[in-house]
């Protein structure tokens, strides 16, 4: 059972059983959306709609259903998307409002599967200017603030995608993780959120993953929202040459009714710095994978603490490549923690990256022999649950270097081997703030992933309270 | 501010730092602050064997499993 009544299961079945049509709730969802934005402090996920082509495409939505012909699951489901994922006749600024606002001609690979699928694409949401910050916060937008407290950060990257899934506006949405940018505020504001194996979703449409960490990644209330947008986004395009490395396609997760044979490793280095709830709310999850027949055996990933250095190392000497132009035209625009890491980035040596990229071998292999003893490796998403929104980021771009490492601590490993993690929310702190589990697995076993994450939510392991701000899109 | 307070860089300040980030001098002295608070030193400062190399793509290392169900 979901912790959350607004999946795209649920809403299936009720246009399925014609308790309301797509164009109804699809109405009530760019509504809701309009009342979360007017609070104060506000939930702004959307920097862009086209009302109009929303509403058109559930009519033709609600058509289907009406003749008897729906599409199947993501029939009249409405998705948001990430402002620097393409989607057809919206602009694509990535967060900035120094891009133009030219309509994107085509949508990205992963946008074009679902709404070939009948999915209805809501609007572009709010992300960190350019995707290089794990806040959200910045000088471009208005943050959306965490819906379990309104002072506090989504977390980012993908800040509007969590909070559009949280608030209820969408039950999935698509993001996108270099560092950690979907599970980070996914983690923050108590979803699920998936980044695959590197190569598994194309990343075609989307010019900010062309380095070698970026993935696209879901979001979603339902482990089956994630697990159905994977079968559906994953596959070899040709416009993207890592999607063809995949040894087979993935065809959905494992159905796991026993954690008995499970070998799930721990390495203690990624939890002694973690907040004491987080520590403590995870553990309790692990007792339950204990008690449920797993083995749950201690581990020593080798060089795992240099995974952030390399990220960095990674990060800001592509993205500095990839944003020169940017930069050179709109420097004085950016935020000063962007312009701090392409700086840093075009400070560095060819021969540093060279090591980085060596180092970072080192510590593939020691995940992928780590990952030949045990099925999964599982730790605190984030050290710390969602901070105060600063002012000062606000105006000028997120500095506090001691929040951006808490967060991304333990996100960056899996960049930097391409392996898959999902953040599970597996309880709140004291004060009521979200709190993630994330499971990494082997290259390509998203099937075991998300088998164990849906285990944990039909055994509620998995849990979250309900945010102080939710619409409940299906009663209103 | 207390004591225990760390001193803070303002936006304003952090600016006028940014601003000159891409000048010889001071920039590599930023650059050399950022590199020690981020790792980078550490991680550049780490032997890497001579068998370890540079890897054709960044293609995912599988995982052998060794002999359990």
């Amino acid at each position: 059972m979901s912790v959350w009544q607004w999946t795209v299961e649920s809403l299936g079945a009720a246009y399925r059983s014609k308790r309301c049509t797509p164009e109804e709730i699809t109405s009530k969802v760019l509504a809701c959306a309009d009342e979360a934005a007017k609070a104060r402090p506000g939930h702004r996920v959307f920097v862009e709609r086209d009302d109009a082509r929303v509403q058109a495409d559930a009519k033709a939505s609600s058509d289907r259903f009406a003749n008897g012909t729906p599409l199947g699951l993501w029939d009249g489901i409405p998705i948001g998307v990430k402002d620097e994922v393409d989607a057809e006749g919206l602009s694509t600024r990535s967060g900035t409002t120094y891009y133009p606002a030219i309509p994107a001609k085509r949508d990205a690979f992963c946008v074009r599967r679902l709404r070939e699928a009948g999915a209805v694409v809501t609007g572009k949401l709010h992300q960190h200017e350019l995707g290089y910050g794990a806040t959200g916060v910045g000088p471009q937008h208005p943050v959306p603030r965490n819906p379990h407290d309104p002072d506090r950060i989504p977390g980012g990257s993908s800040a509007g995608s969590a909070v559009a899934v949280s608030l209820g506006l969408t039950p999935m949405s698509i993001g996108t993780d270099a560092g950690g940018s979907v599970r980070i505020p996914a983690s923050l504001c108590g979803v699920y959120g998936l980044k695959p194996t590197f190569g598994r979703v194309s990343r075609s449409g989307d010019e900010n993953l062309s380095g070698s960490l970026g993935h696209v990644g879901f979001l979603a209330s339902s482990i089956d929202a994630i697990d159905k947008a994977l079968v559906l986004t994953s596959g070899c395009d040709d416009a993207d040459a890592t999607t063809k490395w995949a040894p087979s396609p993935y065809e959905g997760r494992r159905v796991i009714d026993s954690l008995r044979g499970l070998r799930v490793g721990i390495d203690e280095s990624l939890w002694r710095d973690a907040e004491p709830a987080i520590a403590g709310r995870c553990h309790d999850a692990v007792d339950a994978f204990k008690k449920h027949g797993a083995e749950v055996v201690d581990v020593e990933v080798e060089h795992i603490h240099l995974s952030r250095a390399v990220g960095y190392v990674m990060f800001g000497a592509e993205g500095a490549a990839t944003h020169a132009k940017d930069v050179a035209r709109w420097g004085f625009q950016m935020g000063l923690d962007i312009r701090a890491v392409f700086a840093m980035g075009a400070h560095l040596r060819a021969a540093d990256y060279l090591h980085a990229l060596r180092v970072r071998q080192m510590i593939r292999r020691s995940f992928a022999e780590c990952l030949g003893n045990v099925d999964l490796l599982v730790m605190p998403t984030t050290l710390r649950t969602a901070s105060l929104v600063d002012p000062a980021a606000e105006r000028s771009g997120e500095i506090d270097d001691a929040t951006t490492g808490a967060l991304t601590a333990n996100t960056f490993p899996a960049n930097a081997t391409g392996l898959p993690a999902i953040t599970v929310p597996v309880g709140n702190d004291p004060g009521g703030l979200p709190v993630g589990l994330q499971l990494m697995g082997a290259a390509w076993d998203e099937a075991l992933v998300l088998g164990v994450a849906a285990w944990m939510e039909r055994a509620e392991v998995s849990s979250v309270l309900r945010p102080k701000i939710a619409f409940d899109v299906l009663s209103r | 501010m207390s004591r225990r307070d760390p001193p803070k860089l303002s936006g304003t300040s952090l600016r006028a730092a940014v601003a000159v980030m891409d000048t010889p001098v001071v920039g590599d002295l930023l650059f050399a602050m950022m590199r020690k608070d981020m790792g980078i030193d550490e991680m550049l400062a780490i032997h890497v064997p001579d068998s370890i190399h540079l890897p054709d793509d960044h293609a995912p290392l599988p995982s052998v499993r060794k002999g359990r169900p």
